[in-house]
């Protein structure tokens, strides 16, 4: 058989590599810096793209999209070449896609930093940007699928199972969540709303944590863990059915986001009985991996790559073990909103993504420049402090969410809530400090790695196109019947149907139910649609990201009827497009904020949270009090709602703007009777209508039932 | 414009989940025969791909 020369595509590896790195400081530095902003309220700098709500998403978005996505495509380019024998099918859709997503991470930036968010987690960019991303992604795909068709090698090895599954589950899960309709060039509305919004947007949620942050990496481990260690995986059955039933069931978890909202509660319950059932592909994975090295555990001692392997296999056996105990309702009833679920993520994040990142670029950079590692013992030190770092990380996380929750919940024995909810903040204050020294510990870890590997590459030269050669496929001609499932493996694009109606399954039987069952959302028909002013006013709370900090979902718990008021009913939330429920209470629950307090306290507080609230780690939005309402968008933001079914009457755009003044006007009366002089067309004004509004209209409803 | 509008007039919308899991239960079977059958040194070349 003749035997074809060819060359690996190395360039575009070095690439994806370097820009892993640079991301990755970028995303930790941010995440260090809103860390540090939990203690030190003056870090954000009084000044709008530096606090907390804009910073976070950046963070979040930099180190999953920019670090993590990157480093999937470093590993994708390299693993997929050598396991297809062949180079990427086009060097030119390589480059496409390269500098297609660096462009995609620094509009991503911007936007965020300047306030351009859809408000819904991880999916907060704006549609042009979705765009964007999609048309990156279709590159990316025919690149992928493109190379594996012309492969020399028969079988498709389970690696590139996952990469399939990653490709086409991570397309299907943006195009669903990104749906929303322009109101101008960076502002959009989700298509859904309330319950509906919740539901989608945390099934894309959950599967981004899936399909972004798990299976990429799985398939990143079943190459780079037995290439480490020099042996095959420990069994490859394992991972056939480890790929099968984690794709399959990992898309049905998204509700254990929202157990005890106000999502109806089979949907709930699904949620819960199949993240239960996650347990066991995740563990299945990660005993495949660890198993690996039985017998080469003296390997282990010698090199730091497989110590980063290791300690990320084992964080991912320890996060899919917790995951499904936080789905457990009686858990969740303690662990959400507090800070366990930041504790959880990190354990994925800084341990899991992190260090099979690390492990990879360890491996990866002397053998593309030809050499060995510059230093071992740095690389030693760099696992220590990542490791410490974690623990230092996580360990106090757990401590402050767990107490926090408990202060929420204790009473006195006369039946008040015992705690007011700051001093159940200012009380965890110490463990948010000894959080960012262990962020700290781990970013310094990650500069010791790229002054590592800058020596690397600084004494090794560059392998740009690594010769190879193997022969081309043969026709086959065999007489035996085959297995299915070898003709399904050796056939990409059978696969890739194959993996989409599997993981398409699980967001059909929770969506479409909840979405055609009226009984679902019981109407409550004295909530009505925003006014103009409140519009403009949710815009702006969407826009400074409050729902980073603030939920507006009041669980049926004694202690939070006790704090907050009515439990939320699923009705209330028609008409929010897109839904604020939050998932993290840094600050109070707000879904009952309407009402609580005068429109001067809302005011002196936005000014500075500290003057009535001491102690409180609330950023300043000072620039509200002098920023104008863009009263010009109005007309296009009703239509919008108008196209989107809240029921407005006809014409009514072109009158929203005096109907917006006029309301304006009287919070400025208002404001002007507690000795505040403010302009009615300020933002302060628009944000002070949205928060009086919040939770008013079942008030409402109970006041005019009361007489019966 | 409302999305479930185009839901609604899908009709007999309820069968296609339904179907849909009927479909993965049976290649999930069939999926789990096959590995338990399948042949050891098919199984062995295929695992020893990125070592080679």
């Amino acid at each position: 058989m003749q035997v074809e020369q060819f060359y690996y595509d190395n360039r575009i590896v070095k690439r994806f590599a370097y820009a892993t790195a640079l991301w990755g400081i970028v995303g930790m530095i941010a995440g260090l810096w809103v860390a540090i902003q939990f203690y030190a309220p003056g870090a954000a700098l009084n000044f709008a793209p530096t606090t907390f709500g804009r910073l976070r998403p950046v963070h979040t978005n930099a180190v999953i999209f920019a670090f993590v996505g990157n480093c999937i495509f470093t590993g994708v380019y390299y693993s997929l070449q050598r396991l297809c024998k062949a180079r990427m099918f086009s060097d030119k859709l390589s480059n496409i896609h390269f500098w297609g997503w660096q462009g995609i991470i620094v509009a991503a930036a911007l936007t965020l930093l300047l306030g351009y968010t859809t408000g819904k987690e991880y999916a907060e960019l704006e549609w042009p940007i979705d765009i964007a991303i999609t048309l990156v992604w279709v590159v990316f795909g025919i690149n992928l699928f493109g190379t594996i068709i012309k492969r020399r090698e028969r079988h498709l090895y389970v690696a590139i199972w996952f990469y399939i599954a990653t490709w086409v589950t991570v397309a299907m899960l943006h195009i669903v969540n990104s749906f929303e309709i322009p109101v101008s060039f960076l502002k959009s509305y989700s298509w859904y709303a309330g319950v509906q919004d919740a539901l989608v947007q945390w099934w894309y949620g959950h599967n981004a944590v899936a399909f972004f942050l798990t299976t990429p990496i799985l398939g990143l481990m079943y190459y780079f863990l037995p290439k480490a260690a020099n042996r095959p995986v420990y069994s490859y059955r394992l991972s056939i059915i480890h790929f099968w039933a984690l794709i399959f069931i990992y898309i049905w978890a998204g509700p254990h986001h929202l157990l005890y909202t106000a999502l109806p509660d089979w949907a709930q319950s699904l949620g819960t009985v199949f993240s239960l059932m996650l347990i066991a592909p995740s563990w299945g994975g990660m005993l495949n991996g660890l198993f690996t090295l039985r017998g080469a555990w003296d390997k282990v001692r010698e090199d730091p790559v497989l110590k980063f392997f290791v300690v990320a296999v084992t964080c991912y056996g320890m996060s899919t073990f917790e995951g499904p105990m936080m789905s457990l309702k009686s858990v969740n009833a303690i662990s959400h909103f507090t800070d366990w679920t930041i504790a959880h993520v990190h354990i994925g994040g800084l341990g899991w993504n992190g260090f099979m990142a690390f492990g990879m670029l360890y491996w990866l950079i002397p053998r593309m420049w030809g050499t060995s590692l510059y230093s071992k013992k740095l690389a030693t030190n760099h696992f220590w402090l990542g490791t410490i770092g974690i623990v230092i990380y996580a360990v106090p996380l757990y401590w402050a969410g767990f107490t926090q929750a408990q202060m929420w919940k204790t009473f006195t024995e006369e039946g008040q809530l015992k705690f007011q909810f700051l001093e159940t903040v200012t009380h965890i204050v110490p463990m948010y400090v000894t959080r960012s020294i262990g962020g700290t510990l781990y970013l310094i870890g990650a500069f010791i790695m790229i002054y590592n590997l800058a020596k690397t590459i600084a004494k090794g030269s560059f392998i740009a196109n690594e010769a190879a050669e193997a022969a081309p496929l043969q026709k086959e001609t065999g007489h035996v019947r085959e297995y299915w499932h070898r003709w399904i493996e050796r056939k990409p694009m059978t696969l890739l149907v194959f993996s989409l109606i599997v993981v398409a399954i699980g967001g059909a039987l929770e969506m479409v139910p909840t979405f055609l069952v009226k009984s679902n959302v019981p109407t409550i028909a004295s909530v009505k649609p925003y006014t103009p002013l409140e519009l403009q006013g949710r815009d702006i709370y969407v826009r400074e990201g409050c729902y980073t900090c603030h939920s507006q979902m009041v669980r049926p718990f004694r202690d939070e009827v006790a704090r907050y008021g009515e439990y939320s009913k699923a009705g209330e939330f028609v008409y929010d497009h897109p839904f604020q429920w939050g998932s993290k209470r840094t600050g109070p629950d707000l879904a009952r904020e309407g009402g609580k307090y005068p429109d001067s306290w809302h005011y002196n507080h936005m000014m500075d949270p500290r003057i009535m609230s001491p102690g409180s780690i609330m950023p300043s939005y000072s620039w509200l009090l002098d920023n104008k309402i863009d009263t010009a968008s109005t007309p296009a933001k009703i239509r919008a709602m108008q196209t989107l079914g809240v029921p407005y009457p006809k014409g009514f755009d072109q009158v929203a703007n005096q109907d917006l003044l006029l309301q304006a006007n009287g919070i400025r009366i208002s404001l002007k009777m507690d000795k505040i002089e403010t302009p009615k067309d300020a933002e302060i004004v628009a944000l002070i209508a949205y928060l009086q509004r919040l939770g008013k209209d079942i008030k409402a409803s109970s006041v005019a039932q009361s007489p019966n | 414009m409302k999305f479930i509008h185009y839901l609604e007039k899908i009709t007999g919308v309820s069968i296609y989940p339904l179907l849909s899991f009927a479909i993965f239960g049976l290649f999930f079977l069939a999926m789990l025969i096959w590995v338990l059958k399948a042949d050891k040194k098919t199984i062995y070349d295929i695992s020893r791909i990125p070592l080679d």
